[in-house]
């Protein structure tokens, strides 16, 4: 029982990193009805950066609202510059831009920082807390509240700001939007901003666990993948929630299922993907017209 | 009319050149390099198929290079395990290879567009560790090495020779296939099903099976090339059918030409030889990145400037040069 | 603050095909001017050029202001609403947000009156208070168009295009709608743009018309002018009911 609610704790810890990735996936599949397989990049970009700053000498306090604004110009760099000019195109022209952006982002940050992997002390400490039996390391805790706090934000932002109701709007009908005054365009390299900048938190909260490495997103992203589908593409409660069940889903699956350890816990996020595209491709929260082709 | 028959007769004679060179090349060329044309004709295939699925019924794979590694491994075990002679296990395994497609065109069934591209990845991201994981079976890791094929007594060729000979008549083969049968009746149903899926449905095209079976064919294809590529490098490594492979096959489709199948020996090369190019002149330690590097901005220079790749940019060229001339591909259109 | 529009030579071509013929109108401030026509007369084209949501060659100003270089957000910004055929309503927001898209339509001009100006449509449109939190896609058509129409109103519009708003309506609900244009008008001090193909109806609210066949202006004056006019019939029956 204990061993049980440990696992559960420790999956719910890296469910964090997959809920706030997922949310990412989600909020520009939203707004461009792109599935970004370089989210888990543009997450390990943030991570060196961080390091990098951190090797410079930089305090974390300083270094991190650079690593998230760099971030946000990122994202909405690439929207503008390489998305944009495939928006509405086939389907085929979507993938070709994300698997452009997947390859050339990943061989850049191994261009750019090396294979050898880093390490980046999390700002919470290592400090081992325990409640009854079941231990939990400050780290976890820090970064579980960071992802909520971030996902706390980003759900007052698409709920209450200006901006996210216009970015909501253009998500659903651009060319109504625009006889609202609204430019699509910015919104939409926003949303990839605002994706960009949680993609970050998730690579800096799962940075103390993975270590900075050019493949340290690659696990996360595919589970954040399948979060994404659990919760149906388009819904950002759905991903988050997704994001945590997968987290434990996985932590479970490899204690008590035999040989789904280790690489091939990556059979879990595919179960889940293929099964639930099979039987509820619009996911289990989100609704039918909600999802894009 | 001169115009109209001008263009198929120069892909004729382009057509005819390139064969004649094929050809003839293993007997101008050292060992070597007919081991890599060897390599160049396998990955042709693979290309192909992706040309035939994404290219023209529509269906975007990201996750090629599992049917690729597929095909290698089931042939490799056949041969290695279970002591097949290799043509035998060349056929078996594009067999195989073939339900393989079939169960991961399942999905399409229920879903089109860019959630199936994704499904296909992961299954991609998923076939290394799999592989590693049944290691008594596929030699986990450190792979497995295969005999190389011996050229059948009463031949005057080399190993390296014969066998890149084969792979080059099962090419030919699978182009005059494919483009037959894509040329016919099934080429326009699968048009209808990439532009007008629900339109096709209504006017009696049986989409469903449809969907699956290219899946399947595309997956037997991109297998047998699998397969031939494995007897050429006379190894499986699970390293060499990591998901980049199957963005490197998706790369090569798109920047030959998605629904061309000259394109898909311009890819090829580009997949063959490019890595190899890269590697001679930044080093060998970081060559593979610069490669993917490369590929994205070439995959995005020929998205945003001649999106029917190489081939579709080479027939418009020749066409330009002919006054009058308004062909411009010889591939339908994408409707919107 | 005027209001008038000066619509002159406008061509709009559907790829190669031109389907304005350089056609025109003039507005004063505070006029409804109904376009009347058949279906594909280029009613919907004409109000889109003026909202710049499709390309379109010739002079556009409204209160003297040049916007044939402008996109549709800036001319929006300028004061031009729009109530596109089929609403253009955002089904999965609710309402409530719907109406707050409208509001800010025009960034942030008219803030302290937000919310007064709230307060006056759901007085106008008291269905619509019912239905705040409820997802816009859940509302009738009627409702919808209500919707539709309080919010281009909340984004403060001088000049109000209205396209095709009896399409897909109960008559009994057309009818309400079309008496209270004369209303809104004088309300929120308006210049409305009609585009509708039941002519009896718009002809019955407007002061001024325009009567468009096959994407040329065949005949414009006052509402009852234009309502005896053989042009307006010969829109609707074709050529040979003209002669």
């Amino acid at each position: 029982m204990i061993e049980l609610l440990q696992q559960v704790v420790n999956g719910l810890s890296t469910g964090c990193v997959y809920a706030a990735l997922a949310l990412a996936i989600s909020v520009i599949y939203q707004g461009a009805g792109i599935l970004n397989f370089a989210q888990g990049e543009m997450a390990t970009v943030a991570a060196y950066s961080a390091w990098s700053l951190d090797a410079l000498g930089w305090p974390m306090w300083a270094a991190l609202p650079v690593v998230f604004a760099g971030a946000a110009v990122l994202g909405a760099v690439i929207e503008r510059l390489l998305v944009r000019p495939v928006e509405g195109a086939s389907v085929l022209a979507l993938v070709t831009v994300s698997t452009a952006l997947l390859l050339g982002i990943n061989g850049l940050v191994t261009v750019l920082w090396g294979t050898d992997p880093h390490s980046l002390a999390g700002p919470f400490g290592t400090k081992a807390l325990s409640a009854g039996e079941v231990t939990v390391t400050s780290q976890q805790l820090g970064g579980a509240a960071t992802v909520l706090v971030v996902m706390a934000a980003v759900g007052l932002f698409f709920r209450f700001s200006d901006v996210g109701l216009r970015m909501k709007a253009v998500s659903q009908n651009a060319d109504s939007a625009v006889l609202l005054g609204i430019r699509p365009g910015r919104m939409r390299a926003a949303g990839w901003a605002l994706a960009a900048v949680v993609g970050a938190v998730a690579g800096f909260v799962a940075a103390p666990a993975t270590g900075v490495n050019p493949e340290m997103m690659q696990t996360p992203l595919l589970m954040a993948f399948a979060a994404a589908a659990l919760g149906g593409f388009g819904s950002r409660v759905g991903a988050v929630v997704g994001g945590l069940a997968l987290g434990v889903l996985t932590a479970l699956a490899a204690r008590y299922i035999p040989g789904l350890n280790g690489d091939l816990a990556l059979s879990v996020p595919f179960g889940v993907i293929f099964l639930v595209l099979l039987l509820r491709p619009h996911g289990l929260f989100s609704r039918g017209s909600a999802v894009r082709a | 009319m001169t115009t109209m028959a001008t263009i198929p007769r120069a892909k004729a004679l382009a057509w005819a050149a390139m064969a004649v060179v094929a050809i003839v090349a293993p007997y101008v060329v050292d060992d070597y390099q007919v081991f890599q044309l060897a390599r160049l004709t396998t990955t042709a295939m693979a290309v192909a198929s992706l040309v035939l699925l994404t290219g023209w019924s529509g269906q975007v794979s990201a996750g090629h290079g599992a049917f690729f590694g597929v095909g290698a491994y089931a042939a490799a075990i056949l041969i290695v395990k279970a002591g097949l002679p290799w043509p035998v296990a060349v056929v078996l395994a594009t067999l195989v290879s073939f339900l393989a497609g079939l169960l991961a065109g399942l999905p399409a069934l229920r879903i089109r567009g860019i959630s199936l591209a994704l499904i296909t990845l992961v299954l991609a991201v998923l076939l290394p560790p799999l592989v590693v994981r049944f290691d008594g079976l596929t030699g986990g890791s450190t792979g497995m090495p295969l005999p190389p094929v011996r050229t059948p007594a009463g031949i005057q060729l080399s190993g390296a020779q014969f066998f890149y000979l084969v792979t080059l008549a099962v090419l030919a083969a699978v182009l005059v296939l494919l483009a037959t049968v894509c040329r016919g009746r099934t080429g326009r149903s699968l048009a209808a099903l990439r532009d007008q899926p629900v339109m096709a449905a209504t006017a009696g095209v049986p989409t469903a099976k449809l969907s699956l079976l290219v899946f399947g064919a595309s997956g037997a294809i991109a297998g047998l090339g699998g397969a031939l590529n494995a007897l050429a490098i006379q190894s499986v490594v699970p390293d060499s059918y990591t998901f980049t492979v199957s963005l490197a096959l998706l790369t090569g489709a798109v920047v030959g030409g998605i629904r061309s199948w000259a394109g898909a020996l311009i890819g090829a090369v580009f997949v063959v030889y490019l890595p190899q190019v890269i590697s001679d002149s930044v080093g060998d330690s970081l060559a593979s990145h610069w490669t993917q590097v490369v590929y994205a901005v070439l995959l995005l220079l020929v998205l945003y400037l001649a999106p029917q790749g190489l081939a579709g940019l080479g027939t418009r060229l020749a066409a330009v040069r002919i006054p009058g001339a308004r062909l411009t591909s010889t591939t339908p259109r994408r409707q919107s | 603050m005027s209001g008038a529009l000066l619509v002159a030579d406008l061509r709009a071509w559907y790829g190669k095909v031109e389907v304005l013929h350089g056609v025109g109108l003039t507005a004063e401030a505070g006029e409804i001017v109904a376009l009347v026509g058949p279906n594909g007369a280029g009613k919907t084209t004409f109000l889109r050029g003026i909202s710049r949501t499709v390309h379109t060659t010739g002079r556009i100003l409204v209160d003297g202001t040049d916007v044939d270089r402008l996109d549709a957000p800036a001319v929006a910004r300028l004061g031009v609403g729009h109530v596109p055929q089929g609403r253009g309503t955002f089904p999965e927001l609710s309402v409530g947000e719907n109406l707050r898209l409208g509001s800010l339509a025009r960034g942030r001009r008219f803030r302290a009156e937000r919310g007064a100006d709230l307060d006056r449509l759901l007085e106008t449109f008291p269905i619509l208070r019912e239905f705040l939190s409820r997802p816009a896609g859940a509302l009738s058509g009627g409702q919808q168009q209500m919707l539709a129409l309080a919010r281009a109103l909340l984004g403060r519009p001088t000049w109000l295009l209205v396209d095709e708003p009896s399409l897909g309506l109960a008559p009994s609900t057309t009818l309400d709608l079309f008496r209270m244009f004369d209303v809104l008008r004088s309300d929120w001090g308006l210049t409305i743009l009609l585009a509708e193909q039941n002519a009896r109806l718009s002809l019955e609210v407007a002061d001024r018309a325009v009567v468009l066949s096959t994407g040329r202006v065949t005949f414009q004056g006052s509402a009852a002018e234009v309502a005896a006019s053989p042009q307006l019939r010969a829109a609707y029956l074709g050529k040979e009911a003209a002669a």
